[in-house]
């Protein structure tokens, strides 16, 4: 071997690609040639040296931020593939300290029934997506012409005044949907750290199913119908003529401090 | 199809278990590769994701980190590389292979005249040197020296001939040595070449 010959397999000696015998081969040239020698070790040593300066350290908190992301997103993906199942899908529950929180399901009123579409279906996708589309997508909540009439509407209609801001999150707007057929007001609230909806349904548009009466919760002393499906938690309050659920897709925002309504619970 | 439930829930254990350990080898590679962090980030999580809706196509028992490397390179290439690839300002090929050892060979006093350069350079020129790198290079590199894949795992995970893998390292290599060098002289961490 020559020096040409041992020079053109420097890289792959160095990255431990070259074969045994080029290896070999390299080896014995090296024995005689000072100056093919200083080159492998030059070279060699500016490569552990170049790895040495590129290694960083865990960025725990970007991390811990991207490990909350892919979760919810992966959540995401989970329902979406529980609901493309012909049949209703069970609930599985969280392991949440939430003790007595059984599945909560929350069937459609009458007027869906009478289409036999969505019979026995369990219905909660739909107000989790809103909030997730929602919070990724706040900027169509900022009119705020708009947000000040379904404010004056809701307050109209059910006699509920929607606080500015509550439990660190402020108000990023409102908007009013049709979900499913229901006639739906959403208000976003965030930090931009947590994000939370705030859904107002008319009662008469919603029907609870036995299973989310059995379920009632009491968390510090109001109370609740609680639903945590693993991506997105939902509380539910009746007050008067309105189903008011609250929603969060952040795992680490306490929900149950969040009433951003003022004079109910 | 339908999946059961039960099913979806296993699915999403195993890839708990043996996809998203990998998430920081994955970042500290997309951070080379889109040059900051919120793309980094960005990134990540795209290839994760992704790598979730197609988890049934990885096989049990192959090389999971390959695997998602593959994903994020390939998300990368297609999402997040500059828009305008702008055409090289050298030609690697006018530098010498030797390049690296002429200048250091020449303009030092010290025996180990590597050791002595690198001490001086602090861990942000190199990765700003990295970042010089066209991206084609840039990223066998990244995926050789951060992480020390093979050359046969690089071209699957770019989806590159195996010649074309070595090729791009090797110039990229020369390249990345020419920007360390030069930035050694120009901020007088070594002396200039003598001419």
């Amino acid at each position: 071997m020559n020096c040409q010959e041992a020079l053109d397999l420097l890289y792959e000696i160095i990255d431990k690609e070259a074969s045994e015998i080029d290896t070999q081969a390299v080896k014995r040239h090296l024995d005689h040639c000072q100056d093919c020698f200083g080159r492998y070790q030059l070279h060699g040593a500016v490569q552990s040296l170049l790895k040495e300066k590129l290694k960083v350290k865990t960025d725990i908190p970007a991390i811990e931020r991207m490990r909350g992301n892919i979760l919810s997103k992966l959540d995401e993906i989970d329902a979406e593939r529980e609901s493309s199942g012909p049949k209703p899908v069970p609930f599985r529950m969280p392991a949440v300290a939430m003790a007595a929180a059984a599945a909560l399901v929350l069937l459609l009123g009458t007027g869906f029934f009478a289409n036999g579409l969505y019979q026995h279906y369990t219905e909660y996708i739909p107000i989790e997506r809103a909030h997730w589309a929602a919070s990724e997508n706040a900027d169509i909540f900022k009119d705020s012409d708009k947000t000040a009439r379904i404010i004056t509407a809701v307050s109209k209609d059910f006699g509920l005044t929607m606080s500015p801001g509550h439990n660190g999150l402020k108000l990023v707007g409102g908007t009013s949907r049709e979900i499913r057929g229901m006639q739906v007001s959403q208000f976003l609230y965030g930090n931009g750290e947590y994000s939370a909806s705030v859904f107002v349904i008319p009662a008469s548009q919603i029907s609870f199913s036995d299973d989310l009466i059995r379920t009632k919760v009491t968390i510090d002393g109001h109370c609740f119908y609680d639903h945590n499906c693993r991506g997105c938690r939902l509380l539910y309050t009746v007050n008067g003529d309105a189903v008011i659920i609250t929603a969060s897709t952040d795992r680490n925002y306490e929900l149950t401090k969040f009433n951003p309504i003022i004079g109910t619970i | 199809m339908a999946d059961t439930t039960s099913n979806i829930a296993r699915k999403r254990q195993a890839f708990e278990k043996e996809a998203l350990p990998h998430m920081d080898a994955l970042y500290r590679t997309a951070l080379r590769m889109t040059k900051n962090v919120g793309d980094a980030e960005d990134l990540v999580q795209e290839a994760l994701v992704k790598a979730y809706r197609f988890w049934d196509k990885f096989e049990t028992g192959s090389n999971c980190r390959a695997w998602l490397f593959k994903i994020m390179t390939n998300v990368f290439i297609n999402e997040y590389r500059s828009k305008s690839r702008s055409p090289m300002s050298v030609n690697v090929d006018d530098i010498d292979d030797n390049y690296l050892y002429g200048q250091l060979a020449t303009n030092s006093d010290g025996d180990n005249p590597e050791k002595e350069l690198f001490a001086k350079m602090l861990d942000d020129d190199v990765k700003k040197a990295i970042d010089e790198l066209p991206d084609d290079f840039r990223i066998v590199v990244v995926l050789s020296f951060i992480e020390g894949f093979s050359y046969q795992e690089i071209a699957e995970i770019a989806d590159l001939q195996l010649g074309t893998v070595k090729s791009r390292l090797h110039r990229g290599r020369k390249l990345l040595q020419k920007e360390l060098l030069d930035y050694a002289i120009r901020n007088g961490l070594i002396k200039g070449p003598q001419k």
